[in-house]
């Protein structure tokens, strides 16, 4: 097992955008990425019989994940935003965090490209940090969720299907009379609006009691986010979102746009802290074992989703000859011939993640076939009406 | 509540829940009322429309109601356990074969895997010995060819299906292996397929097959084969990692579908030399055809003396392609609940078998949760079983006596509900009565209604009872719609347009698919747009299925015209609503379809006078592919003008600025965006 320190670049683009995103990364020699589909929510009015009213509409959309070595993410992100024209409000988000992975073997090295084009040296492009909320509920009350966090203009959420993993399993055949079925909201939010946004969806979702779902909060640094809540057509020349994110490129952060109450509404109490996400990616079907031993380890509960590892068409660099760095492109490029992987996420204390890796490794989960693959990243705190 | 302790802070691990029986009956009773009360919601429309229409329009009150209730209340118990075992057990079996075959078999073990799959799911499918059995209905002379085929030649038949669906399955995994398009594969397939129908109906020894071969594709995806092969796609498309190019595990059941026609087809054109062209019975037992006659049936002397005896006390039979389409249940009988049972195990445990073996032989993996995988095969089993019987009991018993009273829509009809018994009635007392035309029609004195007087009914020797002296007089009611109308035909095709409907939103298949589509868009193409879309096609199919019937439009014109609008909207539709729609035409024709299209088609065509009831499934098959290319149409261009209202493309793109790409040194533009 290495131990690898990289930064993991996430875009969440409509599924249109994915085949330009894919070849910016062959251009940039990253070889490989993890794709999951997923929709990205916005509002509009719908003219009926009874008049206007108010409806979610979703935009079939891909959460595109890659690697790469510390420091060299911002860069990625540019390249890819300007491929994509991720600028332009309501085509996706571009953000990255840093994870420590946990590899099979040494990544070969990679040979990276990641000049930035001349025009870029001359706007004030920058990453600011955000909040990541990550949100577990009920396959069906997602929607609802979503709604809630338009309605009130305070981002647009992306959500994608997932499976719990955990106590259910442990019923016997009773088990089936518990769905398994989740939905995972992500949320973007910048960190003065954090804590007020938190609030509502645990507050809408009903977080607080038992067997709803969880939610954790991360700090990551975004380069783009979708800002298109509403799709009308336009009235104007140009937008409130490309209005909206000329500013914000101007002041060069979001923090203009706070809202009022921000800050003034702390979260209610009993939020975990010094928590840290884990999430081991391998082949899809084989997760159930690591899952099995990050339970009996102490791990509460785990959300499975599906994957595709996709290859680019990038060549590794021969013998390492010449390479640059040392790429996290390995980590997608894999060790097997199926392309269907599944991750399954995991929150837990610090101190039982480091834990779980020696279990993980004890267990076989980096070593042939099952070639897994274990992130993990920091939590500021999550809520779960299951914790005390 | 299962008792949970210390998630977040995990210095505990979850202990097994200790839960009291009344939250164990809590839970199961939750989970067993959300499985009825959606196929409650499946069911309502078409068991509402048929009985509605029934008494309210057609004024004909239902037979033996607490046993069509009953049928009913076990078509929803069976299809709520049926499909409750294709997702627990039939479904995660296929995609785990899909997942693991290639990468740990081979693909020469996963083409083997396919063609075996496929040979089976034909010779699991009930309907296949269906199609064999309408040999008895089909008379020699009419159809040679098909005779054979039903009959003598049904090794034949059933191989060729068999090699269709085998060669379909094989060449589905490729296209997922491979990243395959659907486009490519129809466009050259479909005009083959209809060039060979065409073919095929203007050599008069072939034409009567045409309706056995396309029946033949319909069939073939049944309520098991359907949710099976898209399941293995799925799992395939996944490993190849080009689900969305491929149409994401879609395809396979489009390939079924058209695969067996063409087979059949060939095998027909193939065969047909030998054959006499259909006549009379005279000419086929005539000396100089001989040869021909015993080639029909198999060259067995002694069958072909046997019908030579039986030719005159047949006369002439049923044309073959009305023996497909056009029986009833009530010429088969009622099958018993071990009958059905039999056919139930038929259609599942074969199929079961052989992706269990595939999983722990060639893969040799412990199958997954294999509690779960007992229970969903034992839940298929009893809920293909139940189904089968609440259907013989409940829908096709509902569908059989609507589909009676429909010709009253257009025409007048006898009412055997209204019937009246006359005790010591005597023939002699009947007169004889001389019609405009010179017919003589006898009329029977009876007394009138209070006050009235004597009447005049007609007397018929048939319903004369000479033992009890009884005559039953059934009375006759001019049609609904007064007369073959306009209005009559339209109240017909209305009521073909809503049990299309009806029918297809409780198909269990498509409801499998609506899942699947559902789960892969993550949740952005609707189970119930799906469901919906693919309903009014069927709708319209039928409209336009019942209309041939009535007012005697040639098929083959209908199909090329379909087929062709069909490939002209696939030409502009992206791949993944290509195989959306063309997979949606092999879902429609399932178990609840078929059955009541059989009653009403054969009502109609009987009353019509049309030799045979064909087509019906088959534009029930084709219409849906044209309203689902179209709703993807609609779709993509409502997007698009939505986006397109969202402004041009600015940003910060190569260039976009002014700035040519390369004139500034990339250096200095990394360390301006450094975080």
């Amino acid at each position: 097992m290495i131990r690898f320190e990289a930064s993991k670049v996430v875009c969440i683009v409509d599924r249109r955008l994915t085949s330009a995103v894919e070849e910016e990364l062959r251009r940039m020699g990253v070889g490989g990425y993890f794709a999951e589909h997923a929709k990205q929510d916005s509002v509009r009015m719908r003219r009926g019989l009874f008049g206007q009213r108010t409806v979610l509409s979703e935009a079939p959309s891909d959460i595109i994940r890659f690697h790469l070595p510390r420091g060299r993410e911002t860069e990625a992100m540019v390249r890819v935003a300007a491929a994509a024209d991720l600028f332009l409000p309501g085509r996706g988000s571009l953000f990255a965090q840093p994870v420590t992975l946990f590899l099979p073997g040494k990544p070969p090295k990679e040979k990276l490209s990641l000049e930035l084009p001349a025009w870029a040296s001359r706007v004030p492009l920058k990453t600011s940090p955000h909040d990541l909320i990550w949100c577990v509920v009920q396959r069906g009350r997602a929607s609802e969720l979503a709604f809630s966090l338009l309605d009130m203009g305070l981002c647009v959420p992306t959500v994608s299907y997932g499976e719990g993993m955990g106590l259910r399993d442990r019923l016997g055949l009773l088990r089936i009379t518990i769905p398994r079925d989740k939905e995972i909201l992500m949320a973007i939010v910048p960190p003065a609006d954090s804590d007020f946004v938190m609030d509502v969806m645990v507050r809408k979702a009903r977080l607080r009691e038992p067997g709803r779902g969880y939610l954790c909060r991360s700090r990551v640094h975004a380069l783009v986010t979708n800002t298109q809540m509403y799709r009308d057509p336009r009235r104007h020349v140009a937008s409130m979102e490309q209005v909206i994110s000329t500013l914000d490129m101007l002041r060069g952060s979001t923090d203009w746009r706070r809202l009022p109450y921000a800050g003034g509404r702390p979260a209610q109490g009993g939020h975990a802290r010094r928590l840290a996400r884990l999430s081991l990616i391998c082949e899809e079907g084989a997760g159930e074992k690591p899952i099995a031993v990050a339970l009996n380890a102490g791990a509460g509960g785990a959300t499975k989703s599906l994957m595709l590892r996709q290859m680019t068409g990038a060549e590794p660099d021969a013998e390492g000859a010449g390479g640059e760095e040392e790429g996290g492109e390995w980590i997608a490029r894999g060790a097997t011939a199926s392309h269907a992987r599944e991750r399954c996420d995991l929150v837990v204390p610090r101190d039982l993640a480091q834990d779980l890796e020696t279990k993980l490794e004890e267990s076989g989960f980096f070593a042939a076939p099952s070639m897994g693959i274990a992130e993990v990243s920091q939590v500021i705190d999550a809520v779960s009406g299951n914790a005390k | 509540m299962p008792k949970v302790e210390e998630q977040m802070d995990g210095k505990a691990a979850v202990r097994p829940p200790a839960m009291s029986f009344r939250r164990k009956a809590e839970l199961v009773g939750g989970y067993a009322w959300d499985r009825i009360a959606a196929q409650v919601k499946a069911v309502a429309f078409i068991t509402v429309w048929l009985a509605l229409f029934q008494v309210a329009v057609l004024h004909v009150p239902i037979r033996d109601l607490p046993g069509v209730c009953g049928g009913i209340l076990a078509v929803v118990v069976g299809l709520a356990l049926f499909m409750e075992g294709l997702f627990l057990a039939i479904m995660p079996l296929g995609e785990r074969c899909g997942l693991r075959l290639p990468a740990r078999a081979g693909l020469l073990v996963l083409v083997a895997f396919a063609a075996v799959l496929g040979v089976t799911a034909t010779f699991a499918e009930p309907a296949i010995g269906f199609l064999k059995q309408q040999g008895s209905a089909v008379a020699p002379w009419d159809a040679p060819l098909l005779y054979y085929l039903l009959n003598e030649g049904s090794g034949w038949l059933v191989g060729a299906v068999a090699l269709g669906v085998g060669l379909a399955v094989v060449v589905g995994m490729f296209r997922f292996l491979r990243a395959w398009r659907l486009k490519p594969i129809l466009f050259p397939l479909i005009p083959a397929l209809l060039a060979v129908t065409v073919w095929a109906a203007l050599d008069p020894r072939t034409a009567p097959i045409l309706g056995l071969a396309w029946d033949s594709g319909g069939v073939t995806t049944g309520p098991v084969t359907v949710p099976l092969v898209i399941a293995l796609g799925l799992g395939v498309s996944r490993i190849a990692g080009r689900g969305e190019e491929a149409g994401g595990g879609l395809g396979v059941v489009t390939l079924a579908s058209a695969l067996p026609v063409l087979a059949v087809l060939v095998l027909g054109l193939s065969l047909a030399h030998g054959f006499p062209a259909p006549g009379s019975a005279e000419a086929f037992f005539a000396p100089e055809n001989r040869a021909a006659a015993l080639r029909t049936v198999g060259g067995d002397e002694a069958a072909l003396a046997r019908l030579a005896g039986e030719a005159g006390a047949v006369g002439t039979g049923t044309v073959g392609t009305e023996g497909t389409v056009g029986t009833d249940g009530d010429g088969d009988g009622e099958a018993s609940l071990g009958e059905n049972l039999a056919v139930a195990a038929k259609a599942i445990l074969p199929l079961v078998g052989v992706l269990l073996v595939a999983l722990v032989v060639f893969v040799r993996e412990k199958i997954p949760h294999p509690d779960e995988v007992v229970l969903g095969v034992v839940f298929s089993l009893a809920g293909l079983c139940v189904f089968n019987e609440g259907m013989e009991a409940g829908l096709s018993s509902l569908g059989n006596q609507t589909g009676r009273a429909l010709p009253h829509a257009w025409q007048a009809a006898e009412r055997p509900d209204k019937a009246v018994f006359y005790e010591g009635v005597l023939p002699e007392r009947a007169v004889d009565a001389v019609e405009p035309d010179g017919t003589v029609v006898r009329y029977l004195p009876v007394a009138g209604k209070a006050g009235e007087g004597a009447a005049w009914i007609r007397f018929d020797e048939a319903r004369y009872d000479a033992g009890k002296q009884r005559y039953e007089w059934v009375p006759t009611e001019p049609a609904i719609a007064g007369g073959r109308t306009f209005w009559g035909y339209a109240l017909v095709l209305f009521f073909a347009f809503a049990m299309g409907v009806g029918a297809t939103l409780a198909e269990p298949s498509l409801a499998a698919l609506g899942v699947t589509l559902e789960e892969l868009t993550t949740g952005t193409y609707k189970k119930s747009f799906l469901v919906t879309t693919v309903a009014v096609g069927v709708g319209v199919g039928m409209m336009a299925g019942f209309g041939r019937i009535l007012f005697g439009w040639p098929l083959t014109p209908m199909l090329c015209g379909g087929y062709a609008l069909a490939l002209v909207l696939t030409a502009f539709s992206p791949e993944d609503i290509t195989a959306i729609a063309w997979d949606s035409a092999g879902v429609t024709t399932g178990p609840i379809t078929v059955p009541l299209v059989i009653a009403a088609g054969l009502g109609i065509g009987k009353a019509a006078g049309a030799s045979e009831a064909f087509g019906v499934v088959t534009m029930a098959s084709l219409c849906p592919i044209v309203a689902v290319l179209l709703s993807g149409l609609w779709v993509a261009a409502r997007r698009q003008a939505l986006s397109a209202g969202e402004g041009g493309p600015v940003g910060y793109r190569p260039g976009a600025e002014g700035g040519e790409e390369g004139d500034d040194d990339g250096a200095a533009a990394a360390g301006e965006v450094a975080p």
